[in-house]
């Protein structure tokens, strides 16, 4: 609201970034640095996030005057800010954005701020009149040291921030940070922005923009930049290399200035280039990011997920953690993009290019290196680190915004957002997509999912979320946000046949999610799964099938008894099966810790510098293949299928012993009992595997530390380890050809040493 | 990694690719290194490079070279991008004027802005003359803007692979007669930004 006032008046000039750049390498270094050795900002300096216009919205708890210290090595200095309290942000301005705005020539942005949460507490130091808002969640030290001028301003500053931060979103599932750190631009940079061109009020304002007003105007008319997205939807969509080639930076800004001075309608024979080029202009030009940092870092996480969960844990991290403004920009813009790339035949814009060409302005906080991509690249503060941080953060971004176009309607489709929402708290940061479907055969079971598939009617239920991959061959889509999930959704689902794993919490999930269902209405037919659905998992929904079905058909009474009863016995199962992947992440950490002790004894040099980087581009295509609906086996995998074979044997007991149920059951038409009995097994089997998994952990931990070089380590950890935890499933040839290429550097990493 | 005899080297050159969005770094880049031209590459994001090993004038030489995304100009990246680089290779596409004039605009500012190298070798190079029919960009304005600019000229096509041998030895030929740039120690000079004038002596040499 309060930008909104001043926008008008709002026009920078920060194309020219050179100020920006070195401000913001700074930061980066500096984040870098800090994380070398595990510890974690050490001291507590005002890092804050650059923040979102998300609190366009809000209502404003509390502005007025504060101190922002700014510390280095023993010394502290003040400066004088104007802060903004709304619910979800505190954020300063070189000066009070209410007080009458210079006629059109000095902007006052945003400088910085903090996204809040709740689980954000204020501390205060009456005698020093210090405010200290902290965030336990931020492994980064969330920490924000204000003064305030007067005791009386402390309290009511504090009073406020209590408010404000008990109505806060509630912090986000993940155990790291919930937002990154972005330090105050350098005065500099406030002057270069500040610095503004002849941007004379009255007249439309194209750059610099808040979130709200991205794509109307306050009078509901379209903005420039909706009208550039038309007409590259209309026009720019036949051009070849739309939105990938540039256009003459003038030519843009030229456009920009036409319409400032009253071209408002863009006709048929612009150059689609330049109109495209605007868009990215304009976007750029955003005050803040159309996703701000900590819904990027809510992505990064969902992304992270296992395949099957991950469309779902997308969702649930939109619906969680989005302003609305930032989800429409972002869905108007995704819509366009999608299609652009419809007309790939065309403009040969594959998704996977418009995604590339996007994404760096879409996920700004993620290109900055601003977001967690976990501990892989802090191996020291040099260049390095931050190049190598750049070129897996553009892959994060690229990825992310390739599975969104994607998976567009199941992310943001209807079916109401805010059902999803109970999802994403019960496997934050799930890493148990340990059970790789390889070792099964996914043959066996076609009959039988057939026979299912006649039994069981198709509805789009509220599972559709998560029972597609995340990057199968996409069918194409209306722009509208359709109904058309479950059609869609079918087709998809027959492309990804056998691709499909599934994570142990997610079967359990379902079966709770189903059960609950069922109990509480009983006469929906349930969702039939798909029929490509992993051998696992869908042997434990058909349980939960064969339970539905008996139950809908005749004696309900008798089995929603059994039910009940069942779902005690289900979330005693659970509780034992997170026991388990408790223990497993607490290895995996264990495991990450030591990597790291050995990350930092890496010291690098120019080559090293090149040879992990190509490392890391490497791993980062391996977590981009992971997704494709061809994995390969890791061929880590097969360096531990002789631990595995024991594995192996009694899954096929396991899978026998599931294959024959179903039908004694269907004639039963009564089985729930022996459905329940089959769940546990599943449970227990699944158990064991955790079990089984850990185990290999631990000893493949142990191997390394006590018989590894330090290279082995490095290769081992960065590239072995961290695919086998993360997605066992995934992972192929290349990693074959990267190793060897791997090794091939390897001498000349010892030689280049000096 | 021709020759993957690691330590078999005596000079090890970071050579950077830059210029807008598809004039084809990439392509250049992966047409010099591996000698396939692929038709369609998708846009570059974040950064990409490799290394190739190659003989000129009876040295042999391990030559990275780097591939940034012209798309956006990564804030963050900049600096790291160009430190140490002994050669920059500015593309543009000859069917696309802007993507010429761009060169001027913006990323001559960028190397002069970023580029820690003193001496530092920059090489215009006017990619897809394949394409001669669509061609705007004329071989006279290149050699002008080279001349200008004092860096070296060519032009190639990453598709058929014409002069693309050249344009990288070319380079390398004239780092090679630098010798700030291959003597020990020198290959970081102090970082100067606001270094005004382009390096005189580096003369213009067109060569098709």
């Amino acid at each position: 609201m309060v930008e909104s006032k001043n926008s008008s008046a709002n026009k920078t000039n920060t194309g020219d970034s050179k100020t920006n750049n070195s401000a913001a390498a700074t930061v980066a270094k500096h984040n870098n640095g800090d994380g070398g050795g595990g510890t974690l900002s050490p001291h507590g300096a005002a890092q804050l996030l650059e923040i979102g216009y998300s609190a366009n919205d809000n209502k404003v708890y509390k502005s007025g005057p504060l101190f922002l210290s700014s510390k280095g090595i023993g010394w502290t200095s003040w400066k004088k800010r104007w802060f903004v309290l709304t619910q979800t942000s505190l954020v300063f301005f070189r000066s009070d954005p209410n007080a009458a705005p210079q006629k059109g020539c000095e902007a006052n942005l945003t400088l910085g701020g903090i996204d809040l949460n709740s689980s954000g507490s204020v501390v205060v130091k009456a005698d020093k009149k210090l405010l200290t808002v902290q965030f336990p969640d931020g492994r980064d030290g969330r920490v924000v040291t204000l003064k305030a001028e007067t005791t009386e301003d402390l309290n009511e500053w504090k009073a406020a921030l209590d408010e404000a931060l008990a109505n806060a979103p509630t912090a986000s599932p993940k155990v790291g940070s919930t937002g990154t750190l972005k330090n105050e631009k350098g005065d500099t940079a406030d002057d270069s922005s500040e610095q503004s061109k002849d941007g004379s009020p009255g007249k439309p304002v194209v750059l610099g923009r808040p979130i709200l007003l991205a794509l109307e105007d306050i009078d509901g008319t379209p903005s420039f930049l909706e009208k550039s997205l038309r007409y590259v939807e209309d026009y720019g969509v036949k051009v070849e290399g739309i939105l990938r080639q540039a256009a003459d930076v003038e030519d843009v800004e030229r456009r920009i200035r036409e319409y400032e001075q009253g071209k408002l309608e863009f006709n048929e024979d612009e150059d689609a280039h330049v109109i495209g080029d605007c868009i990215k202009y304009v976007l750029r030009e955003l005050p803040s990011s159309p996703v701000p940092a900590s819904c990027c870092n809510a992505l990064l996480e969902a992304y992270r997920t296992d395949q099957a969960m991950r469309v779902r844990a997308m969702r649930a991290a939109i619906c969680d953690t989005f302003p609305e403004p930032n989800r429409r920009l972002l869905q108007r813009i995704l819509i366009m993009m999608e299609t652009v790339a419809e007309n790939k035949n065309v403009n040969r814009m594959s998704v996977s290019a418009v995604a590339a060409c996007m994404a760096p302005l879409l996920l700004r906080p993620i290109l900055a290196c601003e977001c967690d991509l976990g501990s892989q690249f802090n191996m020291g503060g040099d260049g390095s680190a931050q190049l190598m941080q750049a070129a897996a953060a553009a892959n994060h971004a690229q990825a992310i915004v390739i599975t969104l176009l994607e998976e567009y309607d199941n992310i943001f489709g209807e079916g109401d957002m805010l059902s999803d929402l109970y999802s994403d708290s019960e496997e934050p940061g799930s890493e148990s997509e340990e059970l790789s479907e390889d070792e099964y055969d996914d043959g066996e079971y076609t009959s039988e999912d057939s026979e299912h598939a006649s039994t069981s009617s198709q509805s789009g239920g509220d599972g559709d979320g998560y029972e597609k991959n995340t990057k199968g061959p996409r069918t194409i889509r209306s722009h509208t946000i359709s109904h058309k999930v479950t059609n869609d959704g079918e087709a998809n689902k027959k492309l990804q046949l056998g691709s499909h794993a599934r994570s142990v919490s997610q079967v359990s999930d379902n079966i709770t999610n189903r059960i609950t269902d069922h109990s509480t209405r009983k006469t929906v037919e349930h969702v039939g799964h798909p029929e490509n659905d992993n051998v696992q998992p869908s042997t434990d929904i058909e349980f939960i099938d064969n339970i539905q079905r008996s139950s809908t058909t005749a004696d309900s009474h008798a089995n929603t008894k059994h039910i009940t009863s069942q779902q005690i016995d289900v979330a005693r199962l659970e509780e034992q099966l997170q026991k388990e992947l408790d223990l497993r992440r607490k290895l995996e950490t264990g495991i990450k810790i030591s990597q790291q002790a050995l990350f930092s004894q890496f010291s690098t040099n120019e080559m090293a510098e090149t040879d992990v980087l190509s490392l890391n581009r490497k791993l980062n295509d391996i977590e981009l293949q992971s997704s494709n609906p061809e994995t390969v086996k890791d061929d880590h995998q097969a360096t531990i299928t002789s631990q595995e074979s024991k594995d192996t044997s009694s899954s096929k007991d396991m899978k026998r012993y599931s294959t024959n149920k179903p039908t004694r059951l269907n004639s039963k038409n009564e089985g729930t009992n022996s459905a329940m009995s089959k769940i546990t097994n599943g449970l227990n089997f699944l158990k064991e595997r955790s079990n089984h998994l850990a185990d290999e952990l631990q000893s493949m931990n142990k191997d390394r530390v006590k018989t590894q070089s330090q290279k082995d380590a490095r290769k081992g950890s960065q590239d072995e380890f961290d695919n086998h935890l993360r997605d066992r499933q995934n992972v192929n040839s290349t990693t074959r050809n990267h190793r060897q290429i791997e090794e091939d550097q390897m001498p000349s990493l010892s030689t280049d040493a000096p | 990694m021709d020759q993957s005899s690691g330590s078999d080297f005596d000079y090890l050159l970071k050579l950077l690719l830059i210029g807008d969005s598809g004039v084809g770094k990439s392509s250049l880049l992966l047409s010099f290194t591996s000698g396939n031209t692929i038709d369609d590459i998708s846009p570059t994001i974040g950064v990409d490079f490799k290394v190739k090993y190659v003989n000129i004038s009876g040295k042999k030489l391990k030559l990275a070279i780097w591939d940034t995304a012209g798309q956006e100009r990564f804030r963050t990246l900049t600096s790291s991008y160009y430190r140490g680089a002994q050669g920059v290779i500015m593309v543009y596409d000859v069917t696309r004027r802007e993507t010429f004039t761009n060169l001027s605009d913006v990323w001559a500012k960028e190397i002069d802005m970023h580029s820690t190298n003193q001496d530092c070798i920059k090489m215009l190079v006017g990619n897809k003359v394949d394409k001669e029919t669509d061609r705007v960009v004329t071989k006279k304005e290149g050699v002008e803007f080279a001349r200008e600019y004092g860096c070296l000229f060519i032009e190639c096509s990453a598709k058929t692979r014409v002069n693309v041998e050249q344009c990288f030895e070319e380079l390398v030929l004239k780092i090679l007669d630098t010798p700030s740039l291959t003597d020990e120690g020198s290959t970081v000079v102090k970082r100067n930004i606001f270094r005004q004038k382009p390096v005189s002596d580096v003369a213009t040499s067109a060569c098709c």
